[in-house]
Order: structure tokens, then sequence, then C-alpha cells
């Protein structure tokens, strides 16, 4: 009887081992902080997410059908409807980048408080500091005013912060971490750090230019800023020659990870030159239509970097396709894709050989003389506007592989917009010297860094653009379409609407301090004085 | 293996059962739906006068003269029973009461048979015959209509997906909302499939565990609604409970052998309206490079496109009719069983087999079921396994995926013909390039062929399934025993799929193609006990109480092998991939319980319950992980209080309940973890995108309960009635956050959801004859729910994919659950709509509330009729209110696919608007490709009424007379002509299915390229040997 009673207890709880509950739920898959030091690890991962936009996911939604759209360096073949080339707002394609760059920021910050008093981890800190800068510098100038979560004051719910504070502490943060390195003590390895491989004075170059990039952004709405964070930025020590240029290479790990350019190929996506890329590019340079580069329609002069940069279209045609044409008219006589200029081959490889390691540009060295040539236009810093000028122009014709330099910059055949090439030569309308240097600075940009190429735009409305053919008119219903005048041209991305959902007591807040047009895609940044440097007339 | 040693043994005992011949047997009577004893039965030899009485503990003694064979014993308000003498000496009897509404016998939770009417709560039984003859492969479709405040959604994926069911509402936010499924007193898993994506990627649809049981073993289905019902089962089921009770062996005449043979055809039950005018273009001409059909009348030119040179002409050619075949299901079931006095043993054997709508499409799902039931004195056994088998060939890819076939046909030029790929026929390719042949070059715009879909992107999943049990009772004296059970569900499945080399976008390192296979294996099992203690225990006061304790352990595994980039095109294998990537994770989480159940009742007319039990869950922190819950009810039979035995209220009813259920969460949630992959040299760690949450606590969901049952005009006519209301509390929910915290989910407990709503079944027995009978039940429900809190931060929570940018369905503290947010027209102060400077309609810029999708109310009507051997029944559902988006018509229309486009091709007027820029009226022109293409984003322009009335059910059987099948050597044969999803009697969705689901998660209320319902018709034939 006990008997009996017995077996039937034992088969009930027989079968159960009596293991501690708090053991079950550990989880076995994944580690905790505590089982090895991440912090190198998560830098390492940084490094290649804030480059890449974290594979092609976002890249596509936020770099090609954002950026590059508004920097008129790209166009493609639209799908569907009226969309981000119509100045629309998708923010089905914003949100996953307006999501991860507060975490990246967010995991930056953790790691500069955990080491911030351990003397071993100084110059992962200040790597720290320059990533967390470079991640929502190219935010802020996307989107604008937004949330900045800092390390130092720590709130459950950052507040949104203007683009001027943002700026400020930009400048802050980049000039402490520059000073913060220590070549005596450890850093990544040469595989965690894949832009430079582990070398700190290449750090502290790229942390200066970016300072430089940042100072100069700033020349309209505070000059004077703009002066002392330049000289500041050059005299700590900026990239000198292409070896310092910051490039990220692609992870190449499985789906997404190639060099993005190379995946819309593959799903039939073909980039294509837009008719302001084209007119900045046709004329310029008084160098011939090379004779190795067969084409029916083309212009008789063209910069050499134009048919490397974009191949001859299938109907034997070299010429761009005008920004934002509507629905109806896209891919129609005459502007059918067959006839318009494709992303060329050097970029993006050929067929069955595409780059797919090709490494993302980040900040190159023609940029910094770019934005050297500037500073000294605007009277600061050391070194002639001319030379760092001829500089920059000469390490771009390296970089796309052409000849013809000496020609080129003596040259003052003009392009479509009416600017030469040549430094001196100032004549005629659209032939500043500040239009010669932000059209080669854009045409230098080319395709990686299109996001600086679209803040110079807004900044000082150069390089000459084709103002969009049918724009959103729900906001652009009464808007100019006058290319010398700024607000043609869309001025931001607006914050997804799940933040008005979600987040609604400091997204208001965000939004007054936005400024008078809110939360629209014709609204100001900080930096952004509707200023207009464009002398052209055509 | 352990189990089946156990079962012969039990099975050799059987045969030991000697009995010597006496005259004087002697027995107790018992009531077969309590077990309590019968007092004041009469016990009577047939044919004579000799007879007796049993006493008050039901027992009774009777000497028989030695040639006496039947003994019968009748009381009343209980049927008279008949029962053979033989060699017996003991003859305990158990008798049935005698009204077949009366005194239903429900099974509740824990597996307790209970007297329907001393519960205070509402349950709701069918029995499987219900389910078997007009069938659905997933037993859950089964359920719709039949019972009130359950909502089932159909899956869109056909009869291998899975269907969504929901009681009473929805309570949670952040987890499921189905009900937990029990089979045999086992909780089974029963998890569902379809995923929130909108863009699909790769996901399908592999089923619900409750699908995997098989309709022809289940003897009866008992929903267990609320939280009173329920909250024995503790955390699992806040959400109400399906309680499944498959079959014992019965006694029967002949050898107890049934073959069922059910075989069914199916066909869309509706289908959209295309236009056959406008063929591939834009702007009213011919274009190779257009997705659409804006281009020109088709005129029967000649044209170039892709796929050759033809004619553009309407092809005449369908997708519904060219490329979708017939469906066949057929699905054979054996059943052998009996049973003797002591033993009773069943063997089910199912096999079913369909060939799905979409060819190269299978499914099939084989299904032994063998149980056996013995007594050997004080001790009795029950023994179950059930093994099940699934072999699923290429199922349909959901939503936005480049796979999903009906998507892609609402963008396939009207031009285009099914021909045209089927030239290309078996690689589907261009030869020159190994692309999909495509009638556009752009991968834009899902131009993916339906044959490339279906005959390239394969995928197949085989699912292995044991589900068991062995119960052991003993009975230690009239009225204690104890109960101790272990149940198994252990399952197995491998899913393999493919993307054929060629297939565009998905490209690794320049190599096209792609395999998958993943393993996941679960195993839950539950090791119980239940002491039971009932008797009188003073005059009039019956008493049952239980305690008992579980012990519930599940543990998974999940692993992953992946080829990214086939080096040898189209060949399936793991080394074969540029990159591959691997994943092996595992789960396991533990449950342990003690519970007790009281129940008292007074004189038949007062019933109290009383219930409480306590969890202990390894999900939890140890501080809040033990947590009690209690619930109590009680009823009043107001006909037996006030002795009614005449006029037309033949029974009336009145209870109330009150419970409360606490719930755990999943494993893992309280510490946070590193994600790591160790790429180019560099281990790669990157943190969750949610906060964790180390001080976590129980869910809580509270409800009441009141009801009431009368039956009328003895027992013909009866209303069951049910008001509740429940909140759910502390609910443990992934809430969204600010980015700008760094993580874009806080876990919390938070919340505050309240469902109330009333349910109504009406049973009519309206015709009564000897050979004709009209039986009528009619179900309704209404649910009403309110979502009164959040956090403090947060009063808002989106429920569906979040890159889905014109919708978000959310819950919203004020709001509905389920309110759906978009852009709408832009309006002026009068109402208008304002078109812009083109005459298309602008686009609010932000969004605001367009609707919710939870029904108003839902209704199902079932009729039966008997004529004779000849039956007649069918159910219509109706659910009214409730919005949906309809994805595909604004797919369709965008495109000009969709008949309803073709007005307005050469110019149109949008009406009834105003020009924004200048206020005045609008008579700009525009044509219809600018206006559909201009609403297209805006939401508000696609949300439809989800309504609908569908004539569900229909089954016409006739029984053949017995004289006929016992001369062809059969107990009974019926032959019934069925029909499922017959027709919809209303919808206003436009021919596509307006209770349409890519998703069984919380997101409902979107629809976008789903299959359409399909229609089954078929007979089904039963052979009784």
């Amino acid at each position: 009887m006990k008997t009996k009673i017995y077996f039937l207890l034992l088969i009930v709880f027989g079968l159960f081992s009596c293991s501690d509950l708090d053991e079950i739920n550990k989880n076995p898959n994944r580690p905790t902080g505590d089982m090895y030091d991440f912090s190198r690890s998560q830098i390492s991962t940084l490094l290649r997410a804030g480059s890449t936009y974290n594979g092609a996911d976002m890249w596509q939604r936020v770099k090609s059908l954002h950026i590059d759209l508004y920097s008129q360096m790209l166009d493609e073949v639209p799908s569907g409807w009226t969309n981000t080339r119509n100045y629309f707002t998708n923010d089905g394609w914003t949100i996953s980048y307006w999501n991860s760059v507060p975490g990246w920021v967010s995991s930056l910050n953790t790691l500069i408080s955990l080491g911030k008093d351990d003397p071993n981890r100084v110059n992962t800190v200040a790597l720290s500091k320059i990533w967390r800068v470079y991640i929502q510098s190219q935010a802020c100038d996307l989107f604008g005013v937004m949330p900045f979560p800092s390390y130092k004051t720590i709130v459950d719910n950052p507040p949104y912060v203007s683009v001027q504070d943002q700026y400020k502490e930009f400048f802050a943060e980049l000039d402490e971490a520059v000073k913060m390195f220590d070549p005596a003590k450890g850093f990544l390895n040469s595989n965690e750090d894949m832009i430079f491989g582990g070398d700190i004075p290449k750090w502290k170059k790229f942390a200066n230019s970016l300072r430089l990039r940042l100072a100069i952004r700033v020349s309209e709405v505070d000059a004077t800023l703009c002066k002392q964070q330049a000289e500041a930025a050059i005299t700590a020590g900026v990239m000198e020659s292409e070896a310092d240029d910051a490039k990220c290479p692609p992870s190449n790990q499985g789906w997404g990870n190639d060099y993005n350019y190379t995946l819309l190929w593959a799903w039939g996506e073909t980039q294509h030159m837009t008719s302001s890329m084209e007119k900045l590019l046709t004329g310029i340079g008084g160098i011939d239509w090379p004779a190795t580069i067969p084409a029916a329609i083309k212009p008789a002069k063209v910069d050499p970097r134009g048919p490397v940069m974009f191949d001859v279209a299938s109907a034997d045609s070299w010429k761009g396709v005008p920004p934002g044409l509507h629905p109806d008219n896209v891919n129609q006589e005459p502007n059918k894709s067959t006839e318009i200029s494709i992303l060329g081959v050097y970029t993006v490889g050929p067929e069955g050989a595409r780059k797919l390691s090709r490494k993302y540009d980040l900040l190159l060295y023609d940029e910094v003389c770019f934005l050297k040539a500037e500073a000294a236009l605007r009277g600061f810093g050391p070194g002639s506007a001319k030379a760092e000028y001829e500089k920059g122009v000469t390490s771009s014709f390296i970089r796309w592989d052409v000849t013809g330099i000496s020609a080129y910059l003596a040259s003052t055949d003009k392009n479509t917009a009416g600017t030469s090439a040549n430094f001196d030569d100032v004549a005629g309308a659209g032939n500043t010297q500040l239009e010669k240097i932000i059209t080669q600075k854009y045409i230098s940009l080319f395709p990686d860094v299109s996001i600086e190429a679209w803040s110079d735009k807004r900044r000082l409305n150069l390089p000459r653009f084709d103002v969009c053919a049918y724009r959103d008119p729900a906001t652009y219903g009464s808007a100019p379409s006058d290319i010398k005048n700024p607000a043609s041209f869309i001025k931001r991305v607006r914050i997804p609407a799940s933040e008005a959902v979600n987040n609604t007591v400091e997204y208001d807040k965000g939004v007054i301090l936005m400024g008078p047009g809110g939360d629209r895609t014709s609204t100001i940044l900080w930096w952004d004085k509707n200023m207009n440097y464009c002398t052209s007339t055509e | 293996m352990k189990k089946v040693t156990l079962f012969i043994v039990l099975m050799l005992f059987c045969g030991l059962q000697a009995v010597l011949a006496q005259k004087t047997i002697t027995g107790k009577v018992t009531d077969v739906s309590d077990g309590f004893t019968l007092p004041g039965v009469t016990v009577v030899v047939k044919g004579t006068t000799t007879g007796s009485v049993t006493d008050m503990n039901g027992n009774y003694s009777l000497k028989v003269p030695a040639n006496a064979e039947i003994l019968i014993f009748s009381s009343i308000g209980y049927e008279t029973k008949e029962v053979s003498v033989g060699n017996l000496v003991t003859i305990d009897v158990t008798l049935t009461p005698a009204s077949k509404l009366l005194d239903e016998v429900v099974v509740t939770a824990l597996g307790i048979s209970r007297d329907k009417k001393a519960l205070g709560y509402a349950v709701q039984e069918l029995k499987g015959d219900a389910m078997t003859e007009t069938r659905d492969p997933n037993v859950v479709n089964s359920l719709n209509g039949k019972i009130a405040g359950l909502e089932v959604k159909q899956a869109s994926t056909g009869p291998s997906g899975s269907s969504r069911m929901i009681i009473r509402g929805n309570n949670s936010i952040g987890s499921n909302n189905q009900p937990l499924v029990v089979v045999d007193g086992i909780p089974i898993n029963s998890s569902t499939g379809g995923t929130d994506d909108y863009w699909g990627n790769r996901s399908v649809d592999r089923g619900s565990g409750l699908a995997d049981i098989s309709p022809d073993d289940i003897e009866s289905v008992s929903v267990l609604k609320g939280p009173a019902a329920s909250a024995l089962y503790g955390s699992r089921a806040g959400n109400g409970v399906v309680m499944i009770t498959t079959k014992k062996g019965t006694k029967k005449k002949g050898v107890g052998i049934t073959f069922n043979t059910n075989n069914t055809w199916e066909s869309p039950m509706e289908t959209p309206d295309f236009q056959n005018i406008y063929g591939q273009g834009v702007n009213g001409a011919f274009d190779v490079t257009a997705a659409g059909s804006w281009g020109g009348k088709m005129d029967g030119s000649s044209v170039e496109t892709l796929m050759g040179t033809k004619s553009y002409s309407p092809t005449g050619s369908d997708l519904y009719k060219d490329f979708l075949r017939t469906g066949f299901t057929s699905t054979n079931s054996l059943e052998i069983g009996n049973s003797t006095d002591n033993t009773t043993l069943r063997l089910g054997v199912t096999r079913l087999d369909n060939k799905g709508v979409v060819p190269n499409t299978k499914f099939q799902r084989t299904s032994f079921d063998l149980r056996g039931t013995s007594k050997w004195g004080k001790l009795s056994a029950d023994v179950k396994i059930n093994y099940i088998k699934h072999v699923t060939d290429n199922r349909l890819k959901l939503a936005g995926d480049p796979d999903n076939i009906f998507q892609n046909y609402l963008n396939m030029p009207r031009s285009v013909a099914m021909s045209d790929y089927e030239k290309y026929a078996p690689t589907y390719a261009f030869p020159e390039t190994g692309a999909p042949a495509a009638y556009i070059d752009t991968y834009g715009g899902h131009s993916l062929s339906p044959y490339w879909s279906a005959y390239r992107n394969t995928n197949n999943d085989s699912k292995d399934r044991v589900i068991g049990f062995l119960a052991l009772q003993y009975d230690f004296t009239k009225w204690l025993n104890l109960k101790a059970r272990y149940g198994l569900d252990n399952t197995f499945t491998t899913y393999s799929d493919v993307l054929a080399s060629g297939t565009p976008y998905w490209f690794t390192q320049g190599y096209s193609g792609d395999y998958r296979v993943t393993q996941e294996k679960t195993f839950e099992q539950n090791a119980d006990f239940l002491l039971t203690a009932q008797g009188n225990l003073v005059e009039k006061v019956k008493g049952v109480f239980t305690f008992g304790g579980n012990v519930m352990n599940a543990k998974g595994s999940y692993q992953l092998s992946q080829a990214q980039g086939l080096v040898i095109p189209d060949f399936y294998a793991i080394p074969n991939g540029v990159i591959r990537e691997s994943a092996y994770t595992t789960t396991e989480k533990e449950i342990r319980s003690w519970y007790g159940t009281g129940s008292l009742s007074y004189d038949n007319w007062a019933y109290l319950d009383v219930t409480g039990r306590n969890d202990v869950s390894s999900t939890l922190p140890a501080a809040n992980r033990s947590y009690f819950y209690p619930s109590v009810g009680g009823s009043i039979v107001l006909s037996e209080l006030l002795k009614i035995k005449s006029g037309p209220v033949s029974f009336a009813k009145v209870r109330a309940s009150w419970a409360q259920v606490g719930n755990d969460t999943g494993p893992y949630m309280l510490l946070d973890y590193y994600n790591i992959l160790f790429v180019n040299g560099v281990l790669t760690a990157s943190p969750d995108n949610y906060k964790t949450n180390p001080d976590l606590k129980p869910e809580n969901i509270k409800s009441t309960e009141l009801g009431f049952d009368v039956r009328l005009f003895n027992n013909r006519l009866g209303f069951d009635f049910t008001w509740y209301k429940k909140n759910a509390f502390n609910q443990i929910i992934k809430i969204a956050v600010p980015p700008a915290t760094g993580y874009q989910y806080n876990l919390v407990n938070a919340g505050n959801v309240e469902n109330k709503g009333i349910e109504l079944s009406l049973n009519a027995n309206i015709v009564e004859q000897k050979d004709f009978t009209w039986d009528l039940v009619l179900n309704y429900s209404k649910n009403t729910n309110k979502i009164i809190e959040l956090t403090d931060n947060t009063n808002i929570q989106v429920l569906s994919d979040p890159s889905v940018s014109f919708l978000k369905v959310v819950a919203e503290v004020g709001g509905l659950y389920g309110d759906i947010l978009g852009y709408t027209y832009q309006r002026n102060d009068k109402g208008k709509i304002l078109v812009d400077d083109n005459g298309i309609p602008l686009k609010s810029e932000k969004m605001s509330k367009l609707g919710n999708y939870q029904p108003k109310w839902m209704m199902g009507l079932s009729n039966n009729f008997s004529y004779k051997g000849v039956s007649l029944s069918f159910l219509i559902d109706a659910r009214y209110g409730g919005k949906i988006y309809m994805g595909s018509i604004n797919s369709g229309a965008s495109a000009g696919t969709l008949a309803m486009t073709l007005d307005g091709r050469d110019g149109m007027i949008v009406p009834d608007a105003v020009v924004k820029s200048t206020g005045a009226d609008n008579t700009i022109s525009t044509k219809a490709q600018a206006y559909w293409g201009g609403i297209a984003g805006i939401t508000e322009a696609w949300m439809y009424d989800a309504s609908n009335i569908c004539f569900r059910e229909l089954n016409l059987g006739y029984t053949l007379p017995s004289e006929i099948a016992q001369k062809m050597k059969l107990n009974s044969i019926k032959v019934s002509l069925v029909g499922r999803n017959l027709f919809m009697i209303s919808s206003k969705t436009k021919g596509f299915n307006p209770d349409a689901t890519y998703s069984t998660g919380n997101a409902q209320g979107i629809e976008y390229g789903t299959m359409p319902q399909m229609r089954s018709i078929g007979f089904n034939l039963n052979l009784n040997f």
C-alpha cells in the first residue's frame, strides 16, 4: 500500500531533478558583460556599423534613397509612386537609422564612462569620443535637432538638443579626444581597427580633419567659431596625404555586407547620373572626350573623371537625368533609363567581377584640401587657397586614375554652370573661387561622401543644382524653383512619425528648437542660413 | 519506451479477472457525472418482481435466481439502465441523469468532469463529430462560429497554416493573446506561425501546435473562457483554455472498427475583379519597363517584351484559373476500439493528404493515437501515446515577400500571360543569364514569376511529434483517491528553405542563391498529482476537495545552418555556400506549482467553488518568483431552490465568479546579454535593443463574470447569458521607449487593459417529431476593450512592425486595443478633400486614428434538420465592425490591374474636392494613373469595413437504414456531402478576404497579398464495423 503511494510520488517528482531555478534561467547561448572585456569588441563593431550604416538595409534606405538623391549625385529608376526623390517623407526608410544612432552613441557613452578612470583604456576612450562625434554629426546633418545622449549627465530620456549645442559638443569632444591619446598605452589591434589598423597618429589626424569639416560647416552662422575651430584643427594636424584617408572596408560577411553599390546592381537598381552632375562635369578643364570611350551622345569636352564615374548608357549616350521627375515622367522620353549614364564600373566593378570589398570613403585627404582652401579663401588658416585647391584636384585625379591634371588646372574652359578649373580665372557668371572649390569638392566626394555635398549645398547653395522637377506639393507647393534660391532645395529629413507617438513630450520640445518651420523637410538647420553663393546664370 | 512496457503489463492484468458465480449480487450505484453515490435506486431482476433499493451510500444487495439474466436500475431523474448479470457478483452501476440538457457534464480544468450546473462560469463544449464530418484540416477553424466569444481568424496560407484564436478580446500588449491548449489535462505547445513582418523576409507560417491533433481523435473540445474557469492552469491560462479530450475505447457492438473517409476539393471562394482592357505600360502606352497596367488599350498589336515578341492583348489568362489548381484534401481514418468493464483500448490512425491550390505545394499528416485504460482493484491506469508526422512542401511566403505570388500578381501587367512564363519551364529562367524570366528587368515592385516562386524558391519541413501521458489513480477509500500523471510533448522539426541560384536581390560576395536549414526541438514535461476527497459532509451538503502539485519543464533548442551565396549553382548543400553561418541556441523554463480546490453543494441547488494556486517560475527573479492566485465562484439553481416542477421554466440558474490569474514570462529576460559574432579576426559584440529588467514581477489578470442559464418548455429552448469584465495588469511588456534612451524597448511591468463583454448562446429545439427534428444554435458575443493605463512615461505602444511607415496598429491609453493610425486625406474645415495643383488629393502631415481592427460583435448561427436518416446542417457566421487596411487593393489599384482602375484612364476630376492653393472647387483634370498612384500613400483611402457574413459550413448526411448496413456486415453507414467556406453572403472588401491576416500576432487589421479563402466541397463516408 505505502509502497504503491511512494511509487506514484516517485513517478511524479522523480522525473525532475530539483535543479536550481536561477541556474535554469541563465542564458547558455549568450555571454554577459562580466565574462569578457567587450570594450574593444564593441568599439570595433561600432566602427564598422557607423561607417557602413550597418549593412545594406539601412545603407540603401538612408544613403541611397535620401542622401544620394538630395546631393543629386545619383538618381535611380524608381519603383512605385512619388517618394523621397520628390522630397516626400518615407519614415519607414529612416526609422531603423533613427533608432540605431542613439543606441550606438549610448554604447560609446558606456565605454567612455567605464574607461574614464582606467589609465590603460585612455586610447579607447579617446577613440570612443571621436567616433561618437562622427556618428552623431552624420545623423545631425540629416535630421538636425535630435537627442544626443550624454555620458556626463545621465538622464532616463535624453532631451532633443539644438544643432548649435550638438556642434558645440562636437568641437569640445574632438579637442579633448586628440589630447587624450597616449602612445604608450594599449590600443585596438589591426583587426579591431579596420579603418586605421590601430595607428594612433592617423586617428588624431582624422579627428582634426573631422573638426575642420565641422568648423567650415558653421561658416555662415558663426564666422568666429568657424575660424577658431578651423585654425585649432589645422594647427593640431589634419590629414597630409592620401595615406591618411579614412576608409572602412565592408566585412563581406553574409548578405548585405558587401560594398553596397554592388548590391544595388545585383538587384537591378541601376544608379544614374543626374543632369546637375552632367552639367558640372561637362566642358570643365578643356579636355576632349576620351577617344577610348565611344559614345554617340556625349559632350565634346568633359572633366576626365566624368566618363570614369559614369559609364555610357546602353543607348550609347552619356547624359544625366533631371532630378525628382514626376513618376509619370520617370523612364519616359527623353529620360529613358537606357539613355541615362550609370554609375561606372570603375567604382562597382564589371559584371561578374564586382568590387565587393571596395572600401567606403569616410573622410579623404582631398576633402581636407578643399576645406583648407575654403578656410584660406575666408582668410584664415595657413597656406593659400589656390595651392590647397590644386592639391585637392590633383589628389582626386589620382584617385579616379585619370591624367591631364596640369592642362585641366590651367584651363579656363567652363562647365555648363559657368565654372572653370583655373583658380585664377574668375571671369563670367558662376565662376567665383568659392564656386570652383565647392565644385571640385563635390566631384571629389563622389559617391560615398555625398552627405558632405548635400551639406555644402544647404550651407552655400553650391554647387549649382537643377531644381527637382516634382516636389511634395504639401510642403513645396509654393516654394521657389529658382536655382539661386536655396529654399528651392530640400533642407533636412523629417523625424520618423514614431517619435511624435512614443516620445511626445520631448519631441514637441524638439520641434520648438527646430524653429519656425518645425518638423518639415523645408526647415533649415542651425548652420544653414539660406545663403546663396551661386552666381551661375544657367 | 517505459510507458509502452507498462502498458503491456497493464493489459496482462486485465486478463486475470477471474469471477465466480453467486446468487447474491452486491454493488454500488453512482452518478456518472460527479461520482456521487445514489440512494433510493430501485434494482429489479428483469421479468420478475425480485428487487431491492440502494441504501444511503448507494449500496445494494440482492439475492437473484440462478437463471437471472438482466438487472434493471431505475431512479427518478435518471435514465433507466439494464445490465447483464452473467457471472458477476459485484455490479457497480453508474446512472446518467435523465435530461439531456439539465445535467450536462463538462470537462473542466485539470481534466475534472463537472456537472455543468455546478459551475460559476461559462463553459462551452463541442463534440468531436462537429469537427470530423464538415472537417477543416485545422481543428481551430472548425471552432469558428460555434463558441460565443471565440474569434477565429483563419490562416491565409491554406490548410497547413495557423489560425489565430482570441477568447474575450485581447489582453496582452507585449505577448501572445491566444489561449492555452490542453489535451487530456496536459498543456501542449500550440505556438502559431504567422509573423508581423510586413516585408515577409522569407518567413512562412509553419502551422500551429493545436492543428497537429487529428479531429478524429477528439471526443470533445471545451472552451474555458474566463480566468475563473482556467485559474487552475495558472500562468499560461490568462487568455482562456481550449481543452481537448481525446477518445477512449468505448463499448461497441460488433468488432468496434470505424472507418471514415473525407475527401474535399478546394478552390478560391472569391476572387477580385481585374480589368482586361489596358496592358503593360505607363501614360497610356506600352512600356516594357513598367510593372503595372497603365499602358494603352490592348489592341492586339505586336510588342517586344522581355519574354519575346507577342500580341498586346488581353491574355484571358489568370493566376486563379491558369496557375492555381484545384486543391484536394483526403483524410482517411481508422479507429479500432473496444472496452470491457475494466479495460478500454483504442487505436486511431489518421492520414491526411493535401494537394494545395498553389502548384508544387503539398501537406501530409499522419497520426497514430493509442489510448488504453484499465482498472484493477483500487488502482487504475490511463495511458496514451499520440505520434504525429507532418511533411509539408512549399509553404507560402507571406505579405511583402518577393515570393508572395498573390502579391506579385497584383502588379503583373494584364498583357502578360501565364504561358509567357511557362515556356521557360522547367527552370523558369532566361537561358542567357539564369535570372528568372520576368516582364521587367529591375527587381523593384515585386515582379518575380509565380513559377519561380513555386518551383524554384522552395521550402520543405517535416515535423515529428509525440504527445503522451501516463496517469495512475489509486482509490484509498470510496471518498479519497490519488491521481498521479506524467505527460510529455516532444516535437522535432526540420525546415529547409531555398532561394535558387539566379534569384535577384539575394547576392553574397557576388554569388546568388541561399540555402538554409533549421532544426527545432521542443520538449515539455508535466508531472502532477492530485489528491481528491469527496463525500457528504452533513446532510444535503456534499463536498469535493482536491490538493495537487505540478512541475512543468519546457526545453527547446534551435539549430541553424545557412549557406549564403551558392558557388555551384543550384546545389543546395551547406559547404557550397561562400558564407556559411550556424547557430545553436537552447532555452529552458520550469514552473513548480501547488494548488487546491474546494467545491461545496447544498441540496442540489447551491454550489460554491474555491480554487487557489501558487506558481514558482524560473523566469522571474527570486524575490518575485513565487505568486499565488485565487478564484471563487458559485451558482444557484433557482429551479431547484424554488421547486419549480411545472410551467414553462424547466431550469434556471444564476452564476457568478471572480478570479485572478498570474503569469510569468519567457526565459532569460532578467540580465543583459551580448550578441556576439567573430568577423574578420574580431569578436563583434552588440547589446540587445531592449533594456532587461532584473525586478520583473508576475503578470496579473483579474476577472469577474456573471451569468444565467434558463431552459424553457421542457428544455426545448435554452438561453445562456454571460457578462464578464477582465483587467490585465502588470503586463510584462517590451515597451517602446524613445531611442534616445539607448534602447528601443524597455522590459517593464505595466498596463491595465480592460475587456468587457457579453456572450449569449441560444439553443432551440424548434421541431421535435418522431421523424423530423430541427435544432437551432445561435452564439453571439460582443466585446469592448479599453486601454486604461500603460506606464508613467508612455501612453501608447505600437503593436505592428515598426518599419511599416504608413500605418501603426497601437494600444493607446484611452483608446481600444488595435486602434489603427494612419495618414488621412487633407480636408478643409468643411470636410472637403483638398487636392494639389495637379488635382491629386493631398495626404495629411500627421497620422490620426482611422479605426480599430476588433469586431464590434460576432455571431454564429447553426441549424440542424433531421428527417429519418437524412440530416442537414449549416452554419453561418458573421462579424460586424472592425476596420482592415487592404494592402492588396492598394497594390492592384496603384498598378492599374484591378477593375476599379478602369474609370478615368483618359481623364477624371476628383469630385467634391477643393484645390488647396486657390480654395476653388476642383475642376482640375487628372488621370486614373496619377489618381490611384497619388492616393497610394493615403492610408485612409485603403481602410475597409471588415464586417462580413459568411456561409461557413454545410453538411447533408444520410444514414443508411440498419438493415442495409447489416446486409453489408456493417453496423452503420453514413454518407455526407460537406462544404466549408461556401460563399460570402456579405463583404465589403472587393473580392479580397475581409478576415485576412498574414500574422497570428497582435498586429491585426492589415491585409497584404493574402491568398483567397478556399471553398472546400466534398464528401464524407463513415463506416462502422
